[in-house]
Formats: C-alpha cells, sequence, structure tokens
C-alpha cells in the first residue's frame, strides 16, 4: 500500500527564524549599553555610597532598585551578590524597592549602607488595570478579577486561556477538546446570550482584539485582569456583556538588562479513555442485538442467519465457531501515543528611566497524542517605551507569530477518534479502507480510524502580527493626551486532503481554504489626574475608532490521478471555488471619572457611546453607562482599635449596562442568497432572499447590579472577597423561529430577557509564613441562569442538534435545559409490558427489557407532552483551589479544580446499539431476560426508535473534582548561584498536569465537543480528543 | 513638534464620521433587487433552483412520497423509516424540512410576483414570461404541499412576521383552486412552444400538462370531482403539441442521456454534473452503499449511498407480477459487487437514470423529468375512461404494456371501474417505480388503505395504518409551537 507522505518540513524553517530572532535580540541589547553608557550625572557635593542589601535571613538580593528620591533619573540595581554603589548629594534619601518586599527609604548620612529589607506580606495595593488606564486596587470599585505572571506560570500550556482555568471565580474555562492548539471555551458568569458568543472580550495591551488568544505566548504575560461586573466592562460599551479579558504583556523596567531562559520538556499519555467491549464481549452482543433487532424488524427466522441483511442482522458463522480468529483490536490505543512537547522562551527585558524595552522570543512545539496531530508556534515580541521629552513619550508593542497546526479531523464526528471508539475490535489493522476492503458484516459505515489519521491531511498554518504604536503628550501638568494606531493582522491557510482510501472509493479530493482578517485600531485619549490633601480625581474622555475587514477564499478539486501530490495542481476536477469579503466597523465615545475621598470614599462613573455597523440604521448607536461606589471602613478612625484583626475592609457597589454586539456583520439587512439552476446543459445562477431585513435591530444589552466585600484579616494573611451580583440581560438578540409560511424559518430580532445572577467567593490565605511558607488560593462560583421573557408571545424554543429535539429554552428555566423523556426504568417482562405498554414512545411492540418513559401528564400514554426537564449543563458551583509551599529553595503547587451539579449529553447514545461497530462498556450490564436483567438500567441489545428517541438515558453526569497541577520547583541558593558567573539565579522545576481526576465520563474533557452553543450546551458525539497527562521537566535561568 | 503635530492630524483623521453605512460585499441585499430584467431573470432562476431542490434533490422528495408506498421498506436508520412503517409523529424532522423549504420556495414565487406588480422597467414580454414561470413553479410546489400535508395555509403574497402568525388553514379544495388557477394563468402567460424547445423551464404545455394531472387529483380523494372533461381537454391538448414523438419506442431510452430535452419530457428539471451541487444525485442515491466502485458496467465509479429506496424480493415479486417486462430489466439491478468483493444478489436497487456522465458522487450530468409523454398519456387514458372512453383507454394502455414487452388487456380486464382502477394502478406502478408517485396515486383512488395492508402485513406493521387521516402527514411539530396552527 501507498504511503502518503503528509510531512516534508523539518526544522530547518525554525533555525532561521530563530537566528533572526537573535539579531533582534543583539540589536535592542547593543543599543541599550549605548543609553546605559552615555547617562552621566553631574552634580556637586556628591559622595559615592555603596553597600550590601540583604533579605531579613541574611541573604543577598540582587536586582534591588536603589535610587535617590525625587530624582528618578539617578538609580542603580544591586548585583548579584547584592550590592550596590550609587553618588548621591550628601543628605538626600535613597530608596530602595524590590517586588514582594517592603520599599524602605534610608537618609545618606555614611558612605556605607547596608540594608535589610523586609518581605511584605500582602501588597493589595498593587496597581490594576481598568481598561483606557491603571488604578490602585485599593480604589477600585467594581469587581475586577487580577492574576499575574507567577499564578500562571505553574502549567505546561500553550495558551493562555489554558492558563487561566481554575483560577478566578466566575470565570468557567473549559477544555472543548485535548487536540494540541485547540482554543477553550470561557465565560464569565454564564451565559447571558442565548444565540450568539458568550465568550468574553479580550483586550490585548489596550487593544481589543477581534480573534482569541492563540497566537499570544503565555510566558510574555505579566496581569491578566478579569472585568466581571457590568460597571468595569462598561467602558467597553457594546462589547462588554460577556465580560472583559485585559492581558497586560511583560515591559521592562528602569535598570539592569534581565536576560531570561525558560525551557521545558514534557511528556504527554493518554489521560482519557472509552470504556468499550472486547473481542468476547462484542461477539456476544453483536449475535445478541442482530437477532433481537431482525426479530424488532419483522424478520422471516426462518432464513439463515448470514443470509439476512448483511451490517444489520446478519450473523458471521465464525462468531460462533471460531471467535479467536479474529483479532482483538484496542484501537482507542492504537491511535495514540506518548507525545512530546517542548517549549523554549529567551526574552531580554530592562532599561533606563527614559526608555524601557522587553522582547522575547518563544518556540513551542506540541505533539498531539493522537497520530498526526500536532501544534508548532513561533512567538517574538517587543515592548519598547521610551520619553523622548519630558513632554513626549511614545513606545511600541509589537508581537508578531506564526503556528502550524495539524489535526487530521480528530475530534469531528466521523473523525479517528470516534471511529476508535466505534471500530470493532475484530476488525482487521487495514481493513475498512477502500485497499483494505470491508468487513462483510459491517459494511463501510466506519471507516478504520489509523487510516484515517494518518491519510487524511488538515494543516493550519498561520501567521499574525500586532502593532500598536502610541504617543503621550503632557502638554500642561497632569494632563495626558495619548494617541495610539494598532494594527491586528490574521492570516491563515488550511491545507485538506483525504485520501479515495479513506472516502469509501468515492475519489481522492482537497481543498485549499485561505482567510486574512485585517483590523485596524485608532484611540485617542484625555487623562487628567488632579491629587489635593483629601481628594484625588482622575478624568477620562476618548474617542477610538476600529473597524476590520475580512476575506476568505476557499477552492476545492477532485480527480487525483493518486496521492503522490496533494496540492491541487494535481487534481483534475475544481468541484468548488469561491471567495467571500466581509467588513465592519466601530466608532466610540468614552468617559470617565474617578474620584476618591481621603482613601475612604471612592466612586467611579463611566459613559461610552458606540456606532457599529452592524445594526440597523434606526437603532445604530448605544450608550452603556456604570457607576460604582466603594467604603474603605478600614480607614475610619473607628476602625484603628481591631486593625490588628480586620487590616482591610471594603465595601463596594456597583451598577452598569453593556452590550453584545457579536451578531454578525449584515444582520440588519435582508440578504440574497446564490442559488443555481441548470437550463439545458449550462448552469445559470440566481438569487433568492435569505434573511429578513430588519432596520431596528440594536444591542442586546446587560445590566449589572454588584455588590462586594474586600476583607482581611491579621495583617492580611487572609484575604477574602465575596461578590453578589444580579446582570439581567434584555433586548437579546434572538433567531426568533418565526411562522415558516413566511418563507423564512428565523428572523434575527430584539426580543427576550435572562438573568444570571450569582456569588463568588475568593479566599487567599497565607497559612505558615516562617521560613516554611504555606498558602493557599481557593475560588469558587455559583451561578443561575434564568430566562425571563422570551420571543412575542414567550413560546419555548426547541434546541435542535443533529435534528434530535434535545433542549428547551423557557421563561422560569435556565437556557438550552436539556428536554427529553425520563427514562423509567425497563420493562421488567411480559406481564409488565401488557400492563404498561403505553409507556414506550414510537415503538408501537415494546419487549421486556426496552426502555420505559415516565408519563409526565398523567395521561396513561407517552407523547411528546411527557417531555420533561431533565438536567442542564450549567454546573451548579465550579472552584478552584491552589496550595503553595516552599522552604528555603523549594517550592510545591499543587493546583485542584472541579464543578458539580451539570450534565452533558451524549448523542453517540444513539448510534451505539448497533453492531455494525464496537458498543460502550455499559452494555456489558444489559438485560438479557428476566432472570438475567443486568443492573436494570441498561436495555435489552436491540436497535429500536426506543433508543434513537432523546431521553435521560443520553445524559451523562459532568461533575467532577481533580488534581489538575503538581509542580515542584528548585531554585539555587543564591550564594551558589553567586559564584557562578552571569547567572543571577537558576530554578529547575518538574510537573506532571492532570493527575487524578474523579469523573463520571471516562476522564474526557467535561465541555462536549460536538456542540457548545448557549442553546444546544455541552453536546458530545463520543469523539472527544483525549485529554493528557503530562510529565514536564523544565529549567529558567536569569542572567 | 512639527512632524508629531501632522501625526495627530493623521491620526484623528483616520477615523472620520459616516462611515458606519457598510453594505455588504458578497452578498446582494434585497434593497435594491428585482428592478432590473437580469435580476428578475436571477430571481426566478432562484424558483427553479426551488423546483430542481424539492421534487429531486433533497431527500423529502421521495421519503414522503416512494417510501411511504409498497415501493420500498427502508431501515429504521433514516427518517423513512418511521415514515414506511406509518409510526411517524409531527416531530419528525423531514416534515419540518419538506414544510419550511416548500414555503421558502413558495415565497420565492410571491417576491417575484409582487416586484412584477410594480415594475415599469421590464418589456410586457419580459414580464409576461417571468409571471407565467413564477405561477407555473409556485403551483407545482403547492401540489405536494396539499398531497404531503392536505389542508394548509395558503400563502399568495409575501408575508411579514406577524401576518405569518395570524394566518390559518385552508381547506384541501381551496389550495387545489389556487393551484389551477395558477396553472391556467401559466398556460396563457407562458411560450407555447415544445418542450425540447425550451428545455428544462416552463412552456404553456407543461402547463397544461400538470394543469391535466391536477384535474385528475381533484377527481380523486379528497375532493372526488368530476372534472375528467377538464382533465381530458388539457391533457389532450399537451399530447397533441408535443405529437406522438413523444412517446419514445423503447422504455430504456426515456432514462437514457441521449433523449434529454427530447419531446418525452414534458417538463424536465435540469441538471449537471461537475458544476458544484447541480448535478442529478438520484442515481448514486439508489445504488447500495457498498457497491465496489467501478465493478459496475453502468459507470459508478464513485459508489452508492446509505439512503435510497430499498427494494426486497417480496416488493419486486407484487410490482413485476407478470413475467417479461421489460420495465423490470432496465428498471431494476439485482446485484452487485460489494466492497468486500462478494457477489451480492438479494438486495436489489433501481438503476433509472444510470446514464451518462458523472463528476462526483451523487453528481450525473442527466435532468430529471418531473413529467413524463408517458405520465400525461396515460392520465389521459384514465380521464377517457371515466368519460365513456374505454376504447381510446384500452388502446393507450396496450401501448404502453406493447412497449414493455408485456400482452394485451381485454375489454374484459376493465369493464367495471374497480376493475379498471386496478389494472391502472398496477400499471402506472410499473411504468413509474420509484418517480414518487405511487404513493399519491394509491391515495387519490382511496386505495392505499387497501392495497398497502398485505404489503405492511408482510412485515409485521399492518395495525399501524388504520385510517385515511394517515393519508396526510402532520403538520410538523415546530410550526405548530410557533402558529398554534395544527
Amino acid at each position: 500500500m501507498k504511503k502518503t507522505n503528509f510531512r516534508k518540513e523539518g526544522l530547518e524553517k525554525g533555525h532561521s527564524t530563530m537566528s533572526i530572532f537573535c539579531l533582534i535580540f543583539l540589536f535592542f541589547l547593543t543599543k541599550n549599553n549605548y543609553v546605559s553608557a552615555s547617562q552621566t550625572v553631574a552634580d556637586s557635593e556628591q559622595v559615592t555610597v555603596a553597600g550590601i542589601v540583604t533579605e531579613a535571613t541574611g541573604i543577598p538580593l540582587p536586582g534591588v532598585t536603589v535610587f535617590q528620591k525625587n530624582k528618578t533619573t539617578n538609580g542603580t540595581v544591586t548585583d548579584a551578590n547584592g550590592k550596590f554603589s550609587i553618588d548621591v548629594p550628601k543628605g538626600s534619601t535613597l530608596s530602595f524597592s524590590f517586588i514582594g518586599f517592603n520599599t524602605k527609604e534610608i537618609v545618606v548620612t555614611s558612605e556605607i549602607i547596608n540594608v535589610v529589607l523586609e518581605e511584605s506580606i500582602v501588597n493589595i495595593d498593587e496597581v490594576v488595570s481598568i481598561g483606557y488606564g491603571k488604578l490602585k486596587s485599593s480604589q477600585i470599585s467594581s469587581s475586577i478579577a487580577k492574576v499575574s505572571s507567577e499564578d500562571i506560570s505553574e502549567r505546561a500550556v500553550v495558551r493562555i486561556d489554558q492558563a487561566i482555568q481554575g483560577k478566578i471565580a466566575g470565570v468557567q474555562v473549559q477544555e472543548v477538546s485535548g487536540s494540541p492548539g485547540r482554543s477553550l471555551s470561557v465565560q464569565i458568569r454564564g451565559a447571558s446570550s442565548i444565540n450568539y458568543s458568550s465568550s468574553p472580550l479580550y483586550v490585548v495591551d489596550g487593544y481589543p482584539i477581534p480573534g482569541d488568544l492563540s497566537s499570544i505566548n503565555p510566558s510574555d504575560i505579566a496581569t491578566i485582569e478579569v472585568l466581571k461586573d457590568a460597571a468595569s466592562a462598561a467602558i467597553y460599551g457594546s462589547r462588554g456583556s460577556n465580560g472583559v479579558i485585559l492581558i497586560t504583556t511583560k515591559s521592562g523596567k528602569s535598570g539592569k538588562c534581565i536576560i531570561e531562559f525558560d525551557s521545558y520538556y514534557g511528556i504527554q499519555k493518554r489521560f482519557s479513555k472509552v470504556d468499550v467491549m472486547n473481542r468476547e464481549d462484542y461477539i456476544d452482543y453483536a449475535i445478541e442485538e442482530r437477532t433481537n433487532s431482525y426479530i424488532y424488524s419483522g424478520g422471516d427466522l426462518s432464513v439463515p442467519e448470514n443470509k439476512r441483511h448483511a451490517y444489520k442482522y446478519a450473523i458471521d458463522p465464525l462468531w460462533r465457531t471460531d471467535p479467536t480468529s479474529f483479532p482483538n483490536n484496542d484501537w482507542q490505543l492504537l491511535i495514540d501515543r506518548v507525545a512530546p512537547m517542548q517549549s523554549y522562551t529567551l526574552s531580554a527585558s530592562g532599561g533606563t528611566d527614559a526608555s524601557k524595552y522587553y522582547i522575547s522570543s518563544n518556540y513551542i512545539d506540541q505533539q498531539g497524542i493522537i497520530i498526526n496531530s500536532d501544534y508548532k508556534r513561533y512567538s517574538i515580541r517587543a515592548n519598547v517605551e521610551s520619553q523622548l521629552k519630558n513632554w513626549l513619550t511614545v513606545g511600541l508593542n509589537l508581537s508578531a507569530s506564526n503556528s502550524k497546526r495539524n489535526d487530521p479531523n480528530t475530534d469531528s464526528s466521523s473523525g479517528p477518534i470516534s471511529r476508535s471508539i466505534l471500530m470493532a475490535p475484530i476488525v482487521g489493522l487495514d481493513q475498512q479502507t477502500v485497499e483494505g476492503g470491508y468487513y462483510y458484516y459491517h459494511a463501510n459505515f466506519y471507516l478504520n480510524p489509523i487510516h484515517l489519521a494518518k491519510e487524511v491531511l488538515n494543516q493550519t498554518k498561520s501567521n499574525h502580527l500586532m502593532s500598536n504604536f502610541y504617543a503621550e503628550i503632557t502638554p500642561v501638568k497632569n494632563l495626558i493626551f495619548k494617541a495610539s494606531l494598532g494594527t491586528d493582522i490574521t492570516s491563515d491557510k488550511n491545507q485538506y486532503y483525504k485520501t479515495n482510501n479513506v472516502n469509501r472509493g468515492a475519489g481522492s479530493y482537497g481543498n485549499v481554504a485561505n482567510d486574512l482578517t485585517q483590523n485596524y485600531l485608532s484611540e485617542n485619549t484625555l487623562t487628567y489626574n488632579l491629587n489635593f490633601d483629601k481628594w484625588t480625581l482622575n478624568l477620562l474622555g476618548g474617542y477610538t475608532y476600529q473597524e476590520q475587514t475580512y476575506e476568505y477564499s476557499y477552492l476545492q478539486k477532485t480527480g487525483f490521478p493518486d496521492d503522490d501530490i496533494t496540492t491541487l495542481n494535481a487534481g483534475t476536477v475544481l468541484s468548488s471555488g469561491t471567495s467571500t469579503a466581509e467588513k465592519w466597523n466601530l466608532m466610540s465615545y468614552l468617559a470617565r471619572a474617578n474620584v476618591s475621598y481621603q482613601n475612604k470614599y471612592i466612586f467611579s462613573a463611566s459613559i461610552r457611546r458606540d456606532g457599529c455597523s452592524r445594526f440597523g440604521k434606526d437603532n445604530r448607536w448605544g450608550v452603556f453607562p456604570s457607576a460604582s461606589a466603594g467604603w474603605i471602613i478600614t480607614e475610619e478612625p473607628f476602625m484603628n482599635t481591631y486593625k490588628n484583626i480586620i487590616s482591610n475592609l471594603k465595601l463596594r457597589a456597583s451598577y452598569g449596562t453593556v452590550g453584545n454586539n457579536n451578531i454578525g456583520n449584515y444582520s440588519s439587512i435582508g440578504l440574497m442568497e446564490l442559488t443555481k439552476y441548470v437550463i439545458g446543459s449550462s448552469a445559470v445562477g440566481g438569487y433568492s432572499p435569505s434573511t429578513f431585513s430588519n432596520s431596528n435591530l440594536g444591542w442586546e444589552k446587560t445590566s449589572t447590579t454588584d455588590v462586594g466585600l474586600d476583607l482581611g484579616f491579621l495583617k492580611n494573611r487572609l484575604n477574602l472577597t465575596i461578590d453578589y451580583y444580579i446582570a439581567n440581560t434584555r433586548d437579546l438578540l434572538l433567531q426568533v423561529p418565526i411562522p415558516q409560511v413566511t418563507g423564512f424559518s428565523t428572523a434575527l430580532q430584539n426580543i427576550g430577557k435572562i438573568q444570571n445572577r450569582g456569588y463568588e467567593i475568593e479566599l487567599l490565605t497565607k497559612n505558615l509564613v516562617g521560613k516554611f511558607k504555606w498558602t493557599t488560593s481557593f475560588n469558587i462560583a455559583h451561578n443561575i441562569n434564568e430566562v425571563k421573557e422570551l420571543g412575542p408571545d414567550g413560546s419555548p424554543i426547541i434546541g435542535y442538534s443533529s435534528d434530535f429535539p434535545v433542549t428547551i429554552t423557557r421563561i422560569g428555566d435556565p437556557i438550552g435545559s436539556y428536554y427529553m423523556f425520563k427514562t423509567d426504568g425497563l420493562f421488567k417482562n411480559q406481564e409488565d409490558v401488557n400492563q404498561n405498554k403505553a409507556m414506550a414512545y414510537v415503538s408501537p411492540k415494546p419487549q421486556p427489557g426496552d426502555l420505559k418513559y415516565k408519563d409526565m401528564t398523567g395521561d396513561k400514554e407517552i407523547t411528546t407532552e411527557d417531555k420533561t426537564i431533565v438536567g442542564h449543563n450549567n454546573p451548579d458551583f465550579y472552584w478552584g483551589l491552589t496550595n503553595t509551599f516552599s522552604y528555603k529553595g523549594f517550592d510545591l503547587s499543587v493546583f485542584m479544580d472541579g464543578q458539580w451539579g451539570n450534565k452533558l449529553l451524549n448523542l453517540g447514545k444513539k448510534e451505539t446499539t448497533q453492531s455494525r461497530g464496537n458498543v460502550r462498556g455499559y452494555w456489558r450490564n444489559r438485560w438479557r431476560s428476566e432472570n438475567n436483567p443486568g443492573n436494570g438500567k441498561v436495555p435489552r441489545a436491540v436497535t429500536t426508535e426506543n433508543l434513537t428517541t432523546p431521553s435521560d438515558w443520553w445524559l451523562e453526569n459532568a461533575a467532577f473534582w481533580r488534581v489538575r497541577t503538581i509542580n515542584l520547583g528548585y531554585t539555587l541558593p543564591k550564594e551558589v548561584i553567586s559564584k557562578i558567573k552571569n547567572i543571577s539565579s537558576l530554578k529547575i522545576y518538574a510537573g506532571i498536569d492532570n493527575v487524578f481526576m474523579h469523573d463520571h465520563y471516562n476522564h474526557m474533557s467535561q465541555t462536549a465537543t460536538f456542540s457548545n452553543s448557549s442553546i444546544t450546551p455541552g453536546i458530545d458525539y463520543d469523539s472527544g480528543y483525549p485529554l493528557a497527562q503530562t510529565f514536564k521537566l523544565g529549567i529558567n535561568v536569569k542572567f | 513638534m512639527k512632524n508629531l503635530t501632522y501625526l495627530l492630524i493623521a491620526l484623528v483623521l483616520f477615523s472620520c464620521n459616516d462611515k458606519l453605512d457598510l453594505s455588504p460585499e458578497s452578498n446582494k441585499n434585497i434593497e435594491g433587487f428585482y428592478k432590473t430584467p437580469s435580476q428578475f431573470y436571477q430571481a426566478i432562476m432562484g424558483c427553479y433552483d426551488g423546483i430542481q431542490n424539492a421534487m429531486l434533490k433533497q431527500n423529502f422528495s421521495y421519503m414522503m412520497s416512494e417510501s411511504r408506498s409498497d415501493n420500498a421498506w427502508q431501515q429504521v436508520d433514516y427518517d423513512d423509516g418511521l415514515i414506511c412503517r406509518f409510526t411517524e409523529n409531527a416531530e419528525l424532522p423531514i416534515l419540518n424540512t419538506a414544510w419550511a423549504n416548500l414555503y421558502k420556495y413558495v415565497a420565492r414565487c410571491n417576491y417575484v410576483l409582487e416586484s412584477l406588480n410594480e415594475n415599469t422597467t421590464l418589456t410586457s414580454d419580459q414580464k409576461k414570461q417571468y409571471e407565467g414561470e413564477a405561477r407555473f413553479l409556485r403551483a407545482l410546489f403547492y401540489f405536494d404541499l396539499v398531497r404531503y400535508f392536505g389542508s394548509i395555509p395558503l400563502v399568495d403574497k409575501t408575508l411579514s412576521i406577524d401576518e405569518g402568525y395570524s394566518l390559518q388553514k385552508s381547506s384541501t379544495e381551496k389550495i387545489y383552486d389556487f393551484i389551477v388557477s395558477d396553472l391556467k394563468q401559466a398556460t396563457e402567460l407562458l411560450p407555447d412552444v415544445k418542450p425540447s424547445a425550451n428545455p428544462d423551464r416552463a412552456t404553456a404545455l407543461a402547463a397544461r400538462g400538470f394543469l391535466g394531472k391536477v384535474y385528475v387529483f381533484r377527481c380523486g380523494y379528497p375532493l372526488k370531482k368530476n372534472e375528467w372533461n377538464l382533465a381530458s381537454t388539457e391533457l389532450k391538448a399537451t399530447l397533441d403539441g408535443i405529437g406522438d414523438s413523444g412517446f419514445l419506442a423503447n422504455y430504456r431510452d426515456i432514462f437514457d442521456i441521449s433523449y434529454e430535452n427530447h419531446d418525452q419530457a414534458v417538463f424536465s428539471i435540469g441538471c449537471k454534473s461537475g458544476s458544484e451541487g447541480e448535478g442529478n444525485p438520484f442515481p448514486s442515491r439508489n445504488t447500495p452503499n457498498d457497491i465496489k466502485a467501478g465493478t459496475d458496467s453502468l459507470m459508478l465509479q464513485y459508489g452508492g449511498s446509505p439512503m435510497r429506496v430499498f427494494l426486497d424480493d417480496y416488493i419486486l415479486g407484487s410490482l413485476f407480477d407478470e413475467p417479461g417486462d421489460k420495465r423490470y430489466t432496465y428498471s431494476i439491478q439485482t446485484k452487485y459487487i460489494n466492497t468486500s468483493l462478494d457477489t451480492i444478489k438479494n438486495q436489489p436497487f433501481c438503476r433509472k437514470y444510470r446514464s451518462g456522465t458523472l463528476a462526483a458522487n451523487s453528481d450525473w450530468d442527466i435532468d430529471w423529468i418531473l413529467l413524463r409523454y408517458t405520465d400525461v398519456y396515460m392520465l389521459y387514458a384514465e380521464a377517457q375512461y371515466h368519460q365513456n372512453g374505454k376504447d381510446e383507454t384500452l388502446t393507450i394502455l396496450n401501448r404502453v404494456r406493447k412497449r414493455a414487452g408485456l400482452t394485451d388487456l381485454k375489454a374484459a380486464d376493465v369493464d367495471t371501474e374497480d376493475k379498471f382502477v386496478e389494472i391502472l394502478l398496477r400499471e402506472r406502478r410499473k411504468e413509474f417505480c420509484f418517480e414518487n408517485q405511487r404513493w399519491f396515486d394509491l391515495v387519490r383512488t382511496d386505495k392505499a388503505l387497501d392495497l398497502m395492508k398485505p404489503f405492511l402485513a408482510h412485515y409485521g406493521s399492518q395495525s399501524n395504518f388504520t385510517n385515511r387521516d394517515q393519508y396526510y402527514y402532520p403538520i410538523p411539530q415546530q410550526e405548530t409551537d410557533i402558529t398554534g396552527v395544527k
């Protein structure tokens, strides 16, 4: 058999890219040295002050910033031995600061100053990004969560969304699939939209990006802020209703250049596997199922077993006479592998007070645990900022990435993973292909998973370039004008090829798809800061414009003479070709005021006015206001006596309105679709209406009330944050099913109302703070989703998946609740059948062992009226727990997460009764006879309408808890490191991802792969890419 | 500083006002459409696309007709497994597919008709042409709707959403009246040319042929009108207009590519392979999924399909109850080589239209005939029978039988109406097997209950079909949920 070689590219490309990165590095490094050298300090009465900065334990601290107070241009950092030397005027004040330590100020009285810095317990007053600006965390009165790079660096991840999984209360991040490089599902505080995306807006360094996060290297991230309530997200107006995730990448700090190299190597192996039958169990089942189904279909039992309909009812005589002549293949193990992953990051950062830089490059290579799937990405970043004049600062954030993903449609509902579950163990390794032939008794329903994985090429190459140039001008004191111009350009090229061998002999075909997304952003903001004795005031006003064009082209060819050449030139028939283009734009005005009085009373208000091309002419502009207030009670004099116990107590309350504009680009316009006909011998193009026009189409608006409490006990050894919120989404953009006699099935309208309400708790405790340190961070969230109003007359919406009505969206229940028959055990015996015959649906003649349904209406028969809500996909609670321990140079972290209260729906269950493929392990406990009823839950082996009718038999419990990561690191002691030239820190680390899981669904990802929209959530088809258990070993060196 | 000023000006200018009015780049906008002659041509082609879908390409075309009849016993894997067992209910997805699509195509016609009224730029010839075609096609969509669902809402103009909610059902009679009215107008508006001169498009003759057929249906269940004379007039006019050359000498030629666009096709649906989905799926769809591609002399280099009308020896035995019928030979393939290289002999399948080239699976070049000359001929024979034209009836039926290689019927075979109907149904069943006619013939003659009984009994399902309500499908649940119309 011919081998198809899809992998021709080696690492050559990687090497050339890396060398370009190195050149960029050199360029920046040289430049920086030049700037440092040219800096001179000329002042009279100078003294040279020198000393050592140490921790309380006496260990020297390298990298501590030392500068002259009120003259920040005069500064230095301590070297690897904690030593510094600086020229300052006598009597001036020196400031020593270092992350994680309290800043110390010392008046220069002698020429030798040795400083001991104390570790800060909890630095609650960190600076937080709030969108178009920053604010001290104490000044924040809305609900914003922050994660910093240390919190997310422990896992071996290729994407940011993976990194924040389980880290923030109210942010539900779920693996849709274990496939390398695949994006995750991210939802903040429940689904607020029925038809449109519930994924949040991502803003990278101030740029609201059009796509997802795939191109961003997680190790470039400095902080991630999540704007959870409407008050904080309202500054993003029409795009804020699903919450906003602000990502800030690292930037340089003035001081010595820090070069950091980080690399890890990991081994991944299969973590989840579906329980299916082995050879003996399968043959036993197949004989039983085929006989039963034959009888059920009205078959004539006098026909010999092997002469009945081939793949449905016929029984291979060898099954009875010589079952061991068949192989006993475990197909899931045949398509998986132990796969390596590796990551290399090199970065440099530093600068002077005038110029700062952070540059990095990263190469990541993840082989998938399913053969032929992998993901590779090269990325670079340069963040530079320079103060050119005392009134002018300019900066540029530039990042580029190039990625390649191979995935032979592994997790499609007819892909190799599904087929590895459905392929019977008795099928030979090359069977079920054109060349290997099909097993007569199975026909060609399921194709060979090994060949499907090897002979389908599905390769996506992406290039991503993001740049944002800005200038900050300070024309008068405290007033900053900032203008920025940015672009975000993504291009993807997908090449697909399927051989005739795995296309049932219908011929090989190949296609190529290209897309190009170009996004431009112009922002102009004015910020005015005023600080009085008791008042601080921070004002913002701005105007932004963003537009995006999207172009797509696609070609498909058939008629390939063989599979040697898979590019389209080898195909002889052009079977499909198209190209399309789309555009949207958004124009906005925004304003915000932050006020603080005596650092006790804080108040913030913002307003944004958005106009977007996507909406109807008559409803194009929307206004999104917000207000929030906070009271820091611990700043009140009467709290002073309790300060030792309650170190921080803040009450917050906020209200705001945000929108959702994810409705597609031309939804308000009645479109014509291309429809074709043939006259004589030529195809002619026609046009027909495809959508209703609605010039009133407007925003989906979410108004959220949030009250919160921030509590710190015992000098902030224990920090607790509690939020309660009610979010009402109104004017829901609903694809309302309309009377189909109009010629249309749905129309997009602003109808309906949904409420999400719930609470979130975050707890951070420093359990031990001595030499042995132990901190615990715990978060848990609870959300209730309820539909409040719906459609013109409130009638429910039935959600269909694969043509099966499986969910209902109706007033009073969560969106997309599973709505189907409730099973009521099995018909126990003939007497039970005779008495309760009507408790079956469709099937006119139930047999003992068939599923019985519950009569919900009490009318003594099963009709569609007996369908009921049998579960939903919203977890009652989801949580994450991180414990970190450190002792001397060792640190250990254990991260757990989980959820409960939700279900998922496995559509695959409708197919897996048929013995034309393998069946799931639960069939071992099936009903066989009255005396051998199995576990009383699994029906008899037969294919009837009973089993293809949606019922809670298809539901699975999605509750789980798992130890997701254990990470152990060892940092070499400073006294050892200080002996090695040029190295300031060295850490080695090892970790395991997906350590242990307790669940009810084969350790699969608990978010379904097949469909996960609001209206049909959590639907699986037995095809999800298995999760991997990863063991990694890494090193981190700083120079 | 100066440069900086320019830069700032540039930044601000980049965002100028009045940019939010974006018109789609790759789709036509309904505002501004239905104005020019070429736009009307495109819109009419959209209506023809509807015919091609509804009568041929979409699965409901056979699942709700042929699968329902005694010409097929379907597997439970697909929707027609329930249809065939008479166990379907209003939730069956294919019912909604048929409903939504047929009304969608009706709406396409309504858009054309309404815009024509307001139009001033088209010539009167163009207007006549497009109006005739839109009425002709709309009538055909309603003809299927009324035969599938019986009493249904009548939509004769473009509807707003609110109007959609308030629309009630019209009686079967009213729907049939509407069909007749549309077809009558079409006969006057459309060009009076032979089908071969205007292939794959509506002609006045095609409109007459269908009008005659509709009258025949009006004479049957449920309206039971006596309009045989009206039927005769239209059918005769069609036959005369085409001429006897429409009656091909060999049955096999009817489904042969070399007789495409011949006058034998009173109205055919245009198909073309290699044109991105404009091919004819019928031959591949009716071929077993496990056929080994390239092993068949009839050019099946791309294999078959899992969905088809499933046949067995029992069905064929009752269908072709007389030996020597050439129609058996040219309609049925009895054996094939499967992908395991076994020769399969117990799964016969339909081989009609397997002629000409195909560019991919289900992508055949051959047109599909919606109204055959022989159909008009036999309908005419039927209409004549009911007006004391028994001799002519017998002549026509015997001519059809002779072509099939069968002996003549005697006058005594059809001397009572019951006998005639029985004979007629048997002949029509053989002549038009798998052309989606059988079920409608059974219903209009009100013989479905009787004649399906032994068939269903053979498969143990006779208790499922017991009353005339099941002559029609229920209005889909999805529509009932929205409008309350049941």
